[in-house]
């Protein structure tokens, strides 16, 4: 028998995608409100961060002009998240709710700090062995363990390798690696790491 | 004429361009059969190799991965009810409960005949739209151009009417850091705090990998468990399937229609449209209570309306050179690399690039759908790859993508600057979509503005002296107060 579906479509269902967070509208508000701080930054170091035009060619066409209109109409349309914010924040409960904003950054900052450790690596070991590496705590990290995973990351590995480097010949600079090898070894595996 | 359609055959004729259309179609179908990939993510991936290719296979690739994504997207949305792009929920409503009443290859082959007509249509609209658009365009100036732009801008902003503020501020933000470093006509520097590799501005590449691609892996990388798919898949009913659009032509032409209409609207597209077509589909279906229940003609109406938008958002960028949406922001970026302006000159000046454009799409549809014909079976089984393995690979190749354009470890450090606050931005439901459009948008706008009012000897009276930007103006507005007074009697509807 076929499952029902008692939901008649409207737009909103645009917003349930597969593989998304659930939105909490607290949490929201504090996301909003500080893009909105960010916003506000910016605009008060715009007398700091532009320099005045070198003729007058009037305030339209001045180097802030564009950057206080955009950065004010962003502040006015974006303010009601930020009034709602300030609005909530004493209710009970609300900073649990609120701080869920972060909820999950956490591991999202460690695949981050993985990623900045990789392009570093990338100048010292080379794509591939640098590549290799990455996928293999990538894989680590975010819980698939055992040899299958292992060949299964080198394998992808592989594959990219040979799609891109090889494939398309995307160059790499030779990794600084190579110089500890006699230069035949550079010569023979330049293409490939 | 014929001169055109000649040069297009011959343009099309290059092996490059044949790849490109076969590695896009592959690439779109993988895309949207393997859940938890976006169109915008792989497009992302794509769009710094797209750069380095001739105009019209790096378009096409774009394109494919665009295109052949809505088609395999149905896939996991009749399967295992898990849309393969955002844009497939509504297929989930018809197209799962017909295959759990035992026809999924007829719900399939009805899903890719369905995208089949749809995208076809939207390649007519195009073909006929778009040459007439340039020529109107051809008589804009700078007031008129701003003023285009500026009720695109609008229109992006209102269709996310559901975090209409989050999208005002986040198109702003994108607008405010699409300006950033050397600045005309005082030649100045703006927010580059005297660091070089501010001065030419915050790239474009890195900020949408690093939003759609990047952000999309993290979430791919915490996601546990892969999705369930059928063992077996039987070839029964595929033919069924395929010709049974054709039973539904009132709702295959009004979703078509719904599609053409919604594509030209910048930032409405195909969220717009499905809805809009499935729930006429359903007023004046004759069996409107099997909605929802495994309808083949609410099938129809989602699927026809979904690509019926695919070729007609083309037509903003190709006759006015405005981009309505990231996708089409992407494919700017790989025009303006070929020094190839879009806009009404383009139709005058490579006629050939045009007409080998729009052979490409019809060819492109018609290779996915022979694709999917063919190896249904196999796509199939992509549903249930393990979503980390995926997130992985997005890693990687998410660094190709934003470090080999220009080999500045600056333009890596954008990325994962923008992975992190794309996740923090999807976490959050606040729309990353406005702040790419911004960036695009943003300059293009400050810099009509600023001729239009260099024009006048800045008298903003311009922009009402002159009709055509009078009359854009007028409609920019009449959206903003219609949207608002909508707000205030129906407050609910926020």
């Amino acid at each position: 028998m076929t499952e029902h579906v008692e939901h008649i479509a409207t737009i909103a269902d645009a917003d349930a995608e597969a593989f998304e967070d659930e939105i909490i509208p607290e949490a929201s508000h504090l996301a909003t409100a500080l893009i909105w701080a960010f916003a506000l930054i910016a605009l008060v170091v715009l007398p700091l961060a532009t320099f005045p035009g070198k003729r007058d060619l009037g305030w339209v066409q001045e180097p802030w002009s564009w950057h206080f209109i955009t950065l004010v109409v962003g502040l006015i349309g974006g303010f009601s998240p930020l009034r709602a914010y300030f609005t909530a924040r004493r209710e009970p409960g609300f900073a649990a709710k609120a701080n869920l904003a972060f909820e999950g950054m956490g591991r999202a900052l460690i695949y981050a700090a993985g990623f900045l450790v990789y392009v570093g690596g990338v100048s010292v070991l080379g794509f591939t062995i640098a590549s290799a590496i990455f996928i293999q705590a990538l894989l680590y990290v975010s819980g698939l363990h055992g040899r299958r995973w292992v060949m299964i990351g080198f394998a992808v590995v592989f594959v990219i390798v040979m799609a891109f480097r090889v494939g398309l010949g995307i160059w790499f600079p030779l990794p600084p690696l190579m110089q500890l090898f006699p230069d035949w070894v550079g010569n023979m595996l330049g293409a490939y790491l | 004429m014929i001169d055109s359609i000649v040069l297009g055959f011959q343009e099309v004729a290059q092996w490059q361009v044949i790849a490109a259309l076969l590695i896009g179609a592959i690439a779109g179908i993988l895309v949207g059969a393997v859940p938890g990939m976006e169109p915008a993510g792989a497009m992302a991936i794509a769009l710094p190799f797209s750069l380095t290719m001739e105009p019209l296979p790096g378009i096409i690739l774009l394109l494919g991965c665009y295109g052949g994504a809505w088609y395999g997207g149905a896939i996991p949305a009749i399967l295992i009810r898990v849309p393969g792009t955002p844009v497939n929920v509504l297929t989930t409503y018809d197209g799962y409960p017909l295959a759990q009443q035992g026809h999924p290859m007829r719900a399939l082959s009805l899903a890719y005949s369905s995208s089949f007509v749809g995208g076809i249509i939207s390649i007519l609209a195009l073909v006929f739209l778009a040459p007439f658009m340039a020529k109107v365009a051809s008589n804009f100036g700078p007031p008129e151009f701003a003023m285009v732009m500026l009720l695109a801008a609008i229109s992006v902003v209102l269709a996310h009417h559901q975090n209409i503020q989050a999208a005002i501020l986040t198109f702003a933000i994108g607008a405010f850091l699409g300006t950033i470093g050397f600045e005309s006509p005082h030649h100045t520097l703006r927010y580059t705090f005297d660091q070089d590799w501010l001065t030419g501005g915050i790239p474009m590449v890195p900020m949408v990998i690093g939003l759609f691609a990047i952000s999309q892996a993290f979430v791919l990388l915490e996601t546990k468990s892969a999705p369930n798919v059928p063992k077996d898949l039987s070839s029964v009913g595929r033919f069924t399937g395929l010709f049974e659009v054709f039973k539904y032509r009132a709702t295959v032409i009004r979703s078509s229609l719904l599609g053409v209409v919604m594509g030209l609207l910048p930032g409405v597209g195909e969220f717009g449209a499905q809805f809009l077509s499935y729930s006429l589909a359903r007023r004046f279906s004759k069996k409107p209570e099997e909605f929802g229940k495994g309808s083949p003609e609410g099938l129809v109406a989602s699927e026809v309306s979904i690509n019926a938008c695919t070729s007609t958002v083309l037509v903003p960028l190709l006759a006015l050179g405005i981009p309505a949406d990231p996708l089409m922001a992407m494919l700017l970026a790989v025009f303006m690399i070929h020094n190839i302006i879009p806009g009404p000159q383009l139709f005058i000046q490579h006629p050939d690039f045009i007409s080998g454009l729009y052979i490409s799409l019809f060819m492109l549809n018609i290779f996915v759908m022979i694709l999917l014909l063919a190896f249904t079976k196999y796509v199939v089984k992509l549903s249930s790859i393990t979503p980390r393995i995926i997130g992985a690979s997005i890693m990687i190749l998410g660094f190709v993508g934003s470090y080999t354009q220009n080999f500045r470890v600056t333009d890596a450090l954008f990325t994962l600057a923008f992975a992190v606050v794309g996740r923090f931005m999807l976490k959050n439901g606040i729309p990353a979509f406005p702040m790419v459009v911004g960036l695009v948008l943003g300059p293009m706008l400050e810099g009509r503005m600023k001729q239009a009012l260099s024009i006048s000897s800045g008298d903003p009276t311009i922009f009402l002296t002159r009709p055509i930007a009078a009359t854009f103006l007028a409609l920019s507005i009449t959206a903003v107060v219609v949207f608002s007074w909508s707000h205030l009697r129906h407050p609910k509807a926020k």
